[in-house]
């Protein structure tokens, strides 16, 4: 019987230490504003309409382990008429952590990370949309969500 | 020892399994999320070249029974943004074509046209006639070549009238 209550006990231990141990390695992400514009415009003046610049608010906690962001977008729709998520582009900053430039994808697309390293505190990264502004888009209010998507191993 | 025993490992293995559980979720994958809007309104652009002018060079009726204009074919680029139905480039004449009090009918002036959705027509002072038509948006070239009919009938002067093009959309 006080064998039992033994191995329980260091059970219990264990189990007490673990979540602890995990307790600080965290990760959170935001972005302001929530919701956006891409600007109007004739399209043979403005090939390409750029939204304003959207800011990523990240948090890693414990460690020392990485990070990444990913980003990935819906089509933009409006009723039955649809553009692409690929006629998006984006560019971000700041280097190195975040990758330059990329095209929207509905798939997660990589934009940001460290290997093994975080900085502390509360970082911050920028992205801009910017969308092929084109004389076939039927007319009509269109809408898409990106995701951006933090993780850590 | 055994139903008490049994309790008891019981106990203990449940608190176990909650602990790891607990400990699961500190490694938490977090989302944020962002909405684009994009408005696309309906529009159109018209754009008509070489030139606003059309000449017709006096010709012999018996040679040339029908008189093209000097400065050859008009290409027109039509631009439209429609949300359903149907944009539509037209064209009226002001007038007959005249000169002083003598007048050829606007009749005699017709048209043939290339290019995706043109069509060729007879002109006319009194309802708009059709020149090209699209049922998708889109950026649209064609060529428009106008003739003259020729007659014997006609007086002596320099005749002329005005072609109003108008581009629409739903």
């Amino acid at each position: 019987m006080k064998l039992v209550t033994a191995v329980l006990a260091a059970l219990v231990l264990v189990g007490a230490l673990a979540p602890e141990a995990r307790a600080q390695q965290g990760a959170n992400i935001s972005v302001a504003p929530t919701a956006f514009s891409y600007p109007s415009g004739d399209p043979d003046t403005t090939p390409i309409v750029t939204g304003p610049q959207l800011t990523i608010s990240y948090k890693v906690t414990g460690g020392p382990i990485g990070w990444t962001i990913t980003v990935q977008g819906t089509n933009l729709t409006s009723g039955p008429d649809t553009i692409p998520a690929s006629n998006v582009t984006w560019t971000a900053t700041p280097q190195p952590y975040f990758v330059a430039s990329g095209t929207l994808s509905t798939t997660a697309q990589y934009l940001a990370g460290e290997l093994n390293h975080h900085a502390a505190g509360t970082q911050y990264g920028y992205v801009t949309f910017s969308l092929k502004n084109l004389w076939t888009y039927n007319a009509g209010t269109y809408t898409h969500t990106i995701t951006f998507t933090i993780s850590i191993p | 020892m055994g139903a008490g025993f049994k309790q008891l490992t019981r106990c203990g293995w449940l608190l176990v399994a909650v602990l790891m559980a607990a400990a699961a979720d500190t490694r938490a994958q977090t989302v944020a999320t962002a909405t684009g809007t994009f408005v696309v309104a309906a529009q159109s652009k018209l754009t008509i070249l070489p030139s606003t002018t059309l000449t017709f060079p006096n010709a012999d009726p018996d040679t040339v029974p029908n008189i093209q204009a000097s400065e050859g074919p008009t290409a027109i680029t039509a631009s439209v943004r429609i949300p359903s139905g149907q944009g539509i480039l037209t064209v009226l004449a002001a007038d007959d074509l005249r000169s002083g009090m003598d007048t050829i009918l606007v009749s005699a002036l017709k048209w043939t046209a290339t290019g995706t959705g043109f069509t060729g027509g007879t002109m006319s002072k009194s309802v708009a006639q059709t020149v090209a038509a699209w049922n998708t948006s889109g950026s649209y070239t064609g060529t428009v070549t106008f003739t003259l009919s020729n007659s014997w009938t006609y007086a002596i002067g320099s005749y002329g009238t005005t072609l109003t093009y108008t581009l629409s959309t739903p």
